[in-house]
């Protein structure tokens, strides 16, 4: 018996079914709602999002799978440790506040639709133009991945199937209806579906800690019954040691700049209507974390003292098997299981179809528009995007599936460190860029690579896992060395610069 | 500020068998809460009252940034 799997009867699985309809159904509406067959609006919404809709599709996109089971899951390993994730969930916000108000008056003003229009105006540089794009796509791939591979996982805990045939029944049928609705309705659709998906994910973590405590006991009976046990449950009490502190640190700078920098962040703060509707919603999320990350944390320890002996990647499914309890203990604790599974799934899909957006929008203007088919129309290129999103999706499903059947399963946490050692490299080309008028394409461009080929090079290195900092973080020192250096070289004197910063 | 609240949040300077507790929780936690708190509270303030005003709606971004 699969001790992780819920045992949902008909009613759980159909409420489920509805909510996966309902999201279909919003779909069709934001195809309803399109007010031309523009990038601008396929993409952007026609950048009219008030602050609801931007914040909850904010939250929605940024609190994902990863939250649910990979930050449950890391804490069952490492314990209270974990409220590293607390840390550097608000370094994110942080992190905005560096560029976020540039940025969206700038995309106003120019009418930005991806990422690298910013850098494109900023620079015109073509080394930029083609290795920026190309960066973003695959940190977003990662990141895609990740959720496709959750949501295989989630679907493994809903049935009772084989879990090989649960967890392709789960990545194919959850990737097809997001890919639908994303391309019946554009962003429209994952912006409304954010809300829904994002309200439910709100409501979803208020009673995962009701649910957990009223089963488990409070934290104080979990401390004690960690400090009680071995010496490792009573090291995830403990504070965390020299290498603890150090990794602690670099995931609080590399998540405050790398993840602030999502492609699908950025395209968000173009999408605000107003610099109103973006401070209110950054305000909110800067307390989002000590709500959301940390229930995530709290309920990990609690599969630690409770749940002992899951391995790897088996403690991503920490979530479930806790689920699993609750849900039989009573009829209202089935229920309010099968909505915060809904949450789940919405955290899921929600960053999921944005990453899939985000993707096809950057390789249709910045890769095909900008090198291939420098004329073709707003309604070819709208077009291709669907298309591409619906081949990006197979592809990264098929290797969902794959990566499945290995051996060793990859943690959920471990993906997701790849993807911001990558996208922290255009830390200075965005953050230094808004602020220091010398900043030359070139000096960034250089850095870049600089910065890819340090952080790539020390991969597996051991002297640096030792350290406890990120290789990302070493790559990041050495792209700014370049990327300031070259620029004072080559830009003497700051008043015959050329840049574009407004 | 964001800097001594990093410093404080995390517990490098807590004993590493330091097991006491606060509101059922080991104490090493309270304290990285609050740091936590507090530079929400931080940000929370910055956006309100240091938001570029070049950048507020209807405002023309200045030519140049230093």
């Amino acid at each position: 018996m699969n001790d992780s799997v819920m045992p949902f009867g008909w009613g759980g699985i159909t409420f489920i079914a509805f909510y996966l309809f309902g999201l279909l159904c919003i779909g069709w509406m934001g195809r309803r709602a399109r007010e031309d067959n523009s990038l601008r609006d396929f993409y952007l919404g026609g950048k009219g999002v008030g602050v609801v809709v931007l914040l909850l599709t904010l939250y929605a996109t940024q609190y994902s799978g990863n939250t649910m089971f990979g930050f449950s899951g890391k804490a069952y390993r490492i314990g209270f440790s974990w409220l590293t994730s607390v840390h550097f969930m608000t370094a994110i916000i942080v992190g905005y506040l560096l560029f976020a108000p540039q940025l969206h008056h700038l995309s106003h003003r120019h009418g930005f639709i991806t990422p690298n229009d910013f850098l494109n105006h900023r620079y015109r540089h073509k080394g930029i133009n083609i290795v920026a794009p190309i960066l973003m796509v695959l940190a977003l791939g990662n990141y895609l991945l990740a959720q496709l591979m959750a949501m295989g996982r989630a679907l493994q805990g809903l049935t009772t199937m084989p879990p090989e045939t649960a967890y392709i029944v789960g990545v194919v049928l959850l990737a097809l209806i997001m890919v639908v609705y994303e391309t019946l309705g554009g962003f429209r659709a994952v912006a409304w579906t954010d809300v829904l998906q994002g309200t439910i994910l709100m409501i979803g973590f208020g009673v995962l800690i009701i649910l957990i405590w009223t089963q488990y006991g409070g934290i104080a009976e979990t401390t004690q019954k960690l400090l009680a046990g071995s010496d490792t449950d009573r090291a995830k009490v403990l504070p965390p040691d020299g290498m603890g502190a150090r990794n602690w640190l670099s995931y609080v700078i590399i998540f405050g700049l790398g993840a602030s920098l999502y492609p699908q962040a950025v395209q968000r703060i173009y999408a605000a209507r107003s610099a109103k509707a973006l401070r209110t919603s950054l305000i909110f999320m800067a307390f989002l974390p000590l709500t959301t990350a940390l229930i995530a944390v709290l309920v990990g320890v609690t599969g630690a003292a409770y749940v002992p002996g899951l391995d790897g990647a088996q403690s991503d499914r920490i979530l479930t098997i806790l689920c699993r309890e609750v849900q039989q203990s009573s009829l209202l604790g089935y229920w309010l299981v099968v909505v915060l599974f809904s949450a789940i799934l919405g955290a899921l899909m929600s960053t999921a179809d944005s990453c899939m957006l985000t993707i096809s929008s950057m390789v249709t203007k910045d890769i095909y528009l900008g090198f291939i088919q420098p004329n073709a129309s707003e309604e070819r290129l709208t077009q291709l995007g669907k298309w591409l999103s619906w081949i990006v999706v197979a592809l990264l499903a098929g290797v969902a599936i794959y990566m499945n059947s290995l051996e060793t399963k990859p943690t959920l946490v471990k993906l997701l460190d790849l993807k911001f050692d990558m996208l922290v490299q255009l830390a200075p080309g965005f953050m230094l860029g808004l602020h220091w008028r010398r900043l030359t394409g070139t000096a960034v461009f250089w850095g870049l690579i600089t910065g890819l080929v340090v952080t790539f090079g020390l991969y597996g290195n051991a002297w640096i896992k030792s350290t406890g900092f990120h290789q990302g973080l070493f790559g990041l020192a050495a792209n700014l060395t370049v990327a300031v250096g070259l620029s004072l070289i080559l830009c003497r004197n700051p008043k015959e610069s050329k840049a574009s910063l407004s | 500020m964001y800097a001594v609240l990093t410093v404080i949040g995390i517990p490098w300077y807590w004993p590493e068998d330091h097991a006491s507790q606060l509101l059922g929780m080991p104490a090493w936690t309270c304290v990285s809460l609050l740091a936590s708190l507090g530079a929400s509270l931080l940000t929370t303030w910055l956006i309100l009252t240091h938001w570029p005003s070049e950048c507020e709606d209807g405002n023309e971004p200045s030519s140049d940034p230093s």
